[in-house]
């Protein structure tokens, strides 16, 4: 039996330092949420209090309906995975496995069964009497999961646990993850710091920031509608400009686009995704002029740096092309863009 | 021919470690051994039998001994377990005062402290008893004790017990089962040290036993001021046995991978 997780009015502080500040999250039976943020931003903090490793300093965790704010870590129903595999050094593979079940000090029947189906599931028959330091990094993070997984937990959580694989081993463990999510029926929570990883593989991200979150939602959102500057630039959007909207029309620095709103607003931030930007010859509708500064390949494809031609000197694009095509330096071209794929950030937001 | 300077060095240092032991072994199955005669010309086995007599002062004070050993070597184990963990994986106040302050014993001149100790432990009683020896023995054992676990905890990784209790495990079950197995090398060595340091105590038991507590090193002692010396040599010979047998078991801990004196232990 899996159980949703809420987090409600999480605040903890370490000394001075206010590292969660009210953080809500919801995550919903049987769904897999990825708390995504750089390294300092608080979302390891907030599963270990999920974990009950650590202790909020205000603020309440439920599993269910079950409050959990007093029950101690060893009671709660769940199986954590950290970044390190921490299989116990002193015990095989299969005794690491059966750690939990053996753990309460109760007979557990078929034990031996219950192991070798766990490594079966892992992918690693066999095994059971090798010792840790004979196995290879995703192995060991293989077995750890492994071992997580007999308790049947009702909350799964995973703290970075792919962040000391090398590339491959982790594209392959974050689908194996998935599968495993999707197999159990588990809550999961997954703490990482590679947006390409929660994009690949949750139902929802939670994104943090100083102990703020964010924004809460599925993977497209971040790119099609980040709710602030921080989000934009963290999911690799180039264009985050900053300007006024009047009745839908977004100006800046001499710079008029169109949009789908129609609103106005004083200070208002334009998301544009690179990618959604093209280059033309001509001008077009929803096209401006702009010169060409340089350019660097990202992968197979190439971003263009712009500044829009504007008196005064309009602002800096980025244009994300597929191809290098005769591009050069100082050349006159314009951009064309797509009302539609203007997203415009009106919050509070002031970065 | 290149000299190689290897086995000469080697040959020269083992004599070194082993010529005093090896008279010892002639002078305890000596009947008689003067200035000019390189080896005894007669032998007997009499010191031995005096000393493996049950009722002798040899046995009595192996039997003393090893029980105040075996008490100090647990408990300077167990105390000193407790203070390099918390040197090790804690930050508190005064914690630079408080390591300096455990291992001050070994820079502090002893015979100062012991006479201090003396006076204390005749106010409240413990002069003459094994419990009083045992607490003086903890002044020179504790420190190393907390230096080596001082090392062997800075090699432990405490997300090990993390895992344990989110695995379901209590505190107490995490100990036993995860951290004790991994801190293992340092324990064994901790309590090799604390068992071989009381073990050979002299002054701290004279003064705070009273001579009433005679552990071995006190029966040695008498046998020299006698002129015994095959009784002298049959004693020193049973005294060097226990720590030699303790070395036996924890001697893998002392060098190789294992090691607690220097990898400290990472397991």
């Amino acid at each position: 039996m899996s159980s949703g997780v809420s987090a409600v009015n999480i605040k903890k502080n370490f000394g001075d330092n206010e590292v969660l500040k009210d953080i809500n999250l919801d995550v919903k039976e049987g769904e897999l949420v990825s708390i995504l943020g750089s390294s300092g931003c608080g979302k390891t903090t907030l599963l270990r209090i999920v974990a009950g490793l650590e202790y909020a300093s205000s603020g309440d965790v439920y599993f269910g309906n079950e409050l959990q704010n007093n029950i101690s870590v060893e009671k709660r129903s769940i199986a954590m995975v950290f970044q390190k595999a921490l299989l116990f050094p002193n015990m095989t593979i299969a005794e690491n496995i059966a750690f939990s079940l053996r753990a309460k000090g109760e007979k557990v029947e078929n034990l031996k069964k219950r192991v070798d189906e766990m490594l079966e599931l892992v992918r690693l028959p066999g095994f059971s009497n090798r010792r840790p330091g004979e196995l290879s990094g995703g192995q060991e993070q293989r077995v750890s999961l492994a071992r997580s997984l007999i308790r049947n937990p009702k909350v799964l959580l995973l703290d970075e646990p792919l962040s000391a694989l090398d590339a491959n081993l982790r594209v392959e463990m974050r689908t194996f993850i998935r599968e495993i999510h999707d197999n159990f029926k588990m809550t999961t929570l997954f703490v990482t710091h590679d947006q390409e990883e929660a994009m690949a593989i949750s139902d929802r991200i939670a994104f943090m920031d100083s102990g703020v979150l964010e924004q809460l939602g599925v993977p497209e959102s971040f790119v099609s509608a980040p709710e602030s500057a921080k989000v934009g630039k963290f999911f690799g959007c180039k264009n985050l400009l900053e300007g006024k909207l009047q009745n839908g029309k977004f100006t800046i620095k001499g710079l008029e686009l169109n949009t789908e709103e129609h609103l106005t607003r004083s200070r208002v931030i334009a998301a544009i995704r690179q990618e959604d930007l093209s280059l033309s010859e001509i001008g077009v509708p929803d096209s401006f002029a702009a010169q060409i500064i340089d350019w660097q390949f990202v992968g197979s494809r190439v971003l263009v740096r712009c500044d829009v031609i504007a008196d005064g000197g309009g602002p800096t694009v980025f244009v994300e092309v597929d191809r290098f095509e005769d591009l050069s330096r100082s050349a006159k071209i314009f951009i064309k863009y797509s009302p539609r794929r203007i997203h415009l950030i009106t919050s509070k937001d002031s970065n | 021919m290149k000299f190689n300077l290897r086995i000469p060095i080697i040959v020269l240092f083992l004599l070194y470690l082993f010529v005093p032991f090896i008279s010892i072994i002639f002078w305890s199955i000596a009947r008689g051994w003067r200035f000019p005669e390189l080896l005894p010309t007669s032998y007997s086995l009499r010191a031995f039998e005096i000393a493996i007599d049950p009722s002798g002062d040899i046995v009595q004070g192996v039997i003393t001994s090893t029980l105040i050993a075996l008490v100090v070597g647990v408990s300077a184990t167990l105390i000193g377990s407790f203070a390099g963990r918390a040197i090790a994986m804690h930050n508190f106040r005064l914690k630079k005062s408080f390591q300096f302050l455990v291992l001050a014993p070994l820079i502090v001149p002893g015979l100062a402290v012991t006479m201090g100790i003396q006076i204390l432990f005749i106010r409240y009683g413990l002069v003459d008893t094994v419990l009083g020896v045992c607490l003086a023995h903890l002044i020179p054992t504790v420190p190393y004790v907390v230096m080596i676990m001082t090392g062997t905890f800075a090699n432990f990784d405490r997300a090990y017990e993390e895992q344990g209790q989110v695995l379901g495990a209590s505190r107490l079950t995490v100990v036993r089962k995860v951290t004790i197995p991994m801190v293992i090398p340092g324990l064994s060595v901790s309590f090799l040290f604390a068992f071989v340091i009381s073990w050979s105590e002299y002054i701290l038991t004279l003064l705070v036993g009273g001579g009433s507590i005679k552990t071995l090193p006190l029966v040695l002692f008498s046998f020299l001021r006698g002129s015994d010396l095959p009784l002298v040599g049959a004693a020193s010979i049973v005294f060097m046995i226990p720590p030699l047998i303790l070395l036996r078991f924890t001697s893998k801990y002392l060098v190789g991978r294992s090691s607690s004196m220097t990898g400290l232990g990472s397991v």
